[in-house]
């Protein structure tokens, strides 16, 4: 049988969980006496607005060091491309590193992550500098042994102390900001027909001591807002189950989105050093992760070529920009058997798509990067 | 003040103490309950509940025991308990695939002792994955934060945390498929 591990942790006693909170950090308090009040002593909608302008000082305040605290701006041009677009550029998949005849002299990493991990969780100290380019320690030790015509499967990640600039991200025709904007009006719709509902089914006296809670959305939303719901008989349930309903909807739609633009806008800005292998002939694979549903790209690529990685780089064509060497590192990945099997699967049992070729690894490599 | 003192003035006097816990904790117990109903509810629901929190610690002080547990651990589990009470209310259970795990038929999971075992267990498991990974975990499935504050307190992006998140369940599975 199967059981959900929410359900399973909920039956956790505090001695079991000693150590896990441990990760909390603790927030600033937001009143100043944490004492139940009153409800009546003082006007409750001013403890609110005061309570709100507390979280926006704190959240704000976060967001502000958040920036300061030794982040750097990633270096985003501003003629990148989405990712879709980049990705038609490379159209090889694993299917074709399969089939390809090297694929049994491939290095594979031992515990490096998946290539699907975009985002690096890698230590800056565990970063090193071989041939003017950054790889990770694990590729550094196996580099130092291996012969120039060793071959690596590699990935590109940002360190992890790169912060990537969302707002100007473009998706579909939004920028992040834009969606970002979305998700939060669904949100803050939803949750005012909400409070709305709630005030609805109190009795007259609760109504009575909550009528903060129409201030709340008069202020958000004014009172047309309220007019829209109100009957002769007063305010009509239905309509605002109806519309909480439709506004919850178009939260989970709205955020979807954002969710799906982030995903992609994570992944965007390494493509840009793969193209550029793809240009000298390295080969390229584009991987699948079906659980995740992430995209990525490796590359098979020996020792000797990297060598000269730097000093190629400034010799081609980039039309979607630089690839950021500062701010970026190469790591190796490890045998993605499950993405391998899956892409295998999808041409094995869809006739119509044509499985990819695998590139040529021998004629494809420019002179000036060939041992 | 440390918890050892905390505790020691708990012998002495009650009240101060009790306000003294306020004082140290209402920051951590507030970061529980935000991340909780932070986007479900609003900021007098959730200093509400803040002080429901240290109300029934008060009530409920005799049980506390200092041996078994840390004060902060105490704390956070009461914390937990009142924001998913009330969330539970707010929003639909939805039956997510990717958090199941398998349970051997024979386990009598009506039985109490058995369930804290079977906690005891998984819990021991989660620690061993070690960090980001089994903060992840902890705070996805036990204090049901959202990816996006899961992401926003461990410094990831959201779509790291669900990749790390699906990555976690499938070594915990892994792991307590020989052990149960």
């Amino acid at each position: 049988m199967k059981k959900n591990l929410s359900e399973i942790l909920q039956s956790a006693d505090a001695e079991t969980l000693e150590g896990l909170f441990d990760s909390v950090k603790t927030k600033e308090n937001p009143t100043q006496n944490t004492k139940k009040k009153p409800k009546n002593n003082q006007p409750i909608f001013f403890r609110v607005v005061a309570v709100a302008a507390s979280f926006a000082l704190l959240i704000s305040g976060a967001i502000a060091l958040t920036f300061l605290l030794n982040r750097e701006k990633f270096n985003r041009p501003s003629s990148l491309e989405p990712s879709t677009d980049l990705r038609k550029e490379i159209d090889t998949s694993l299917a074709a590193l399969a089939r390809s005849e090297n694929v049994d002299r491939i290095i594979w990493s031992a515990d490096a992550e998946p290539p699907y991990i975009s985002a690096s969780s890698t230590p800056l100290e565990e970063l090193v500098e071989w041939n003017e380019i950054l790889v990770t320690k694990e590729f550094y030790d196996r580099l130092a042994i291996a012969s120039g015509s060793d071959l690596f499967a590699v990935t590109a990640r940002p360190k992890s102390t790169v912060v990537l600039d969302f707002n100007d991200f473009v998706y579909e025709g939004k920028t992040g900001k834009e969606l970002d904007d979305e998700t939060n009006t669904a949100l803050s719709l939803y949750e005012t027909i909400q409070l709305l509902k709630r005030y609805v089914l109190l009795s007259d006296e609760e109504k009575e001591q909550n009528e903060w809670m129409i201030r709340t959305i008069v202020g958000a939303y004014g009172t047309a807002f309220l007019e829209t719901y109100k009957t002769d008989e007063g305010f009509d349930l239905g309509l605002i189950s109806d519309d909480s309903m439709r506004a919850e909807t178009d939260f989970h739609i709205a955020q979807s989105k954002r969710d799906a633009a982030q995903t992609v806008f994570a992944t965007s800005a390494f493509p840009r050093l793969f193209v550029f292998w793809d240009y000298l002939g390295i080969p390229v694979y584009s991987g699948y992760h079906k659980a995740t549903d992430q995209h990525y790209y490796l590359a098979v690529i020996t020792k000797a070529q990297l060598a000269l990685l730097k000093e190629n780089y400034t010799t081609v064509e980039k039309p979607y920009g630089e690839f950021d060497f500062e701010n970026c590192y190469l790591s190796m990945v490890p045998y993605p058997e499950e993405d391998i099997a899956y892409a295998i699967n999808k041409y094995a049992t869809n006739p119509t798509t044509p499985v990819p070729p695998a590139p040529d690894e021998s004629d494809q490599v420019p002179a000036t990067i060939q041992e | 003040m440390d918890e050892k003192a905390l505790l020691a003035l708990f012998a002495n006097d009650k009240s101060k103490a009790l306000e003294q816990v306020l004082k140290t904790y209402t920051g951590f117990v507030f970061a529980i309950v935000r991340g909780r109903l932070g986007e479900i509810c609003t900021s007098s629901e959730i200093e509400d509940c803040v002080n429901d929190v240290f109300i029934r610690f008060a009530e409920n002080l005799e049980k506390f025991n200092p041996d078994r547990a840390s004060l902060k651990t105490y704390l956070g589990v009461i914390a937990r308990n009142c924001a998913a009470n009330i969330a539970r209310n707010r929003l639909p259970t939805v039956s997510i695939d990717d958090d199941l795990i398998e349970i051997p038929d024979d386990y009598d999971l009506e039985d109490e002792i058995a369930k804290k075992e079977l906690a005891k267990t998984v819990i021991e498991q989660i620690k061993l994955l070690g960090s980001p990974d089994s903060e992840i975990l902890f705070r996805k499935y036990y204090l049901g934060e959202s990816t996006k504050q899961i992401a926003a307190e461990l410094k990831l992006s959201p779509s790291n945390v669900d990749v790390r998140a699906h990555r976690a369940m499938e070594k915990l599975r892994k792991k307590l498929g020989g052990m149960l």
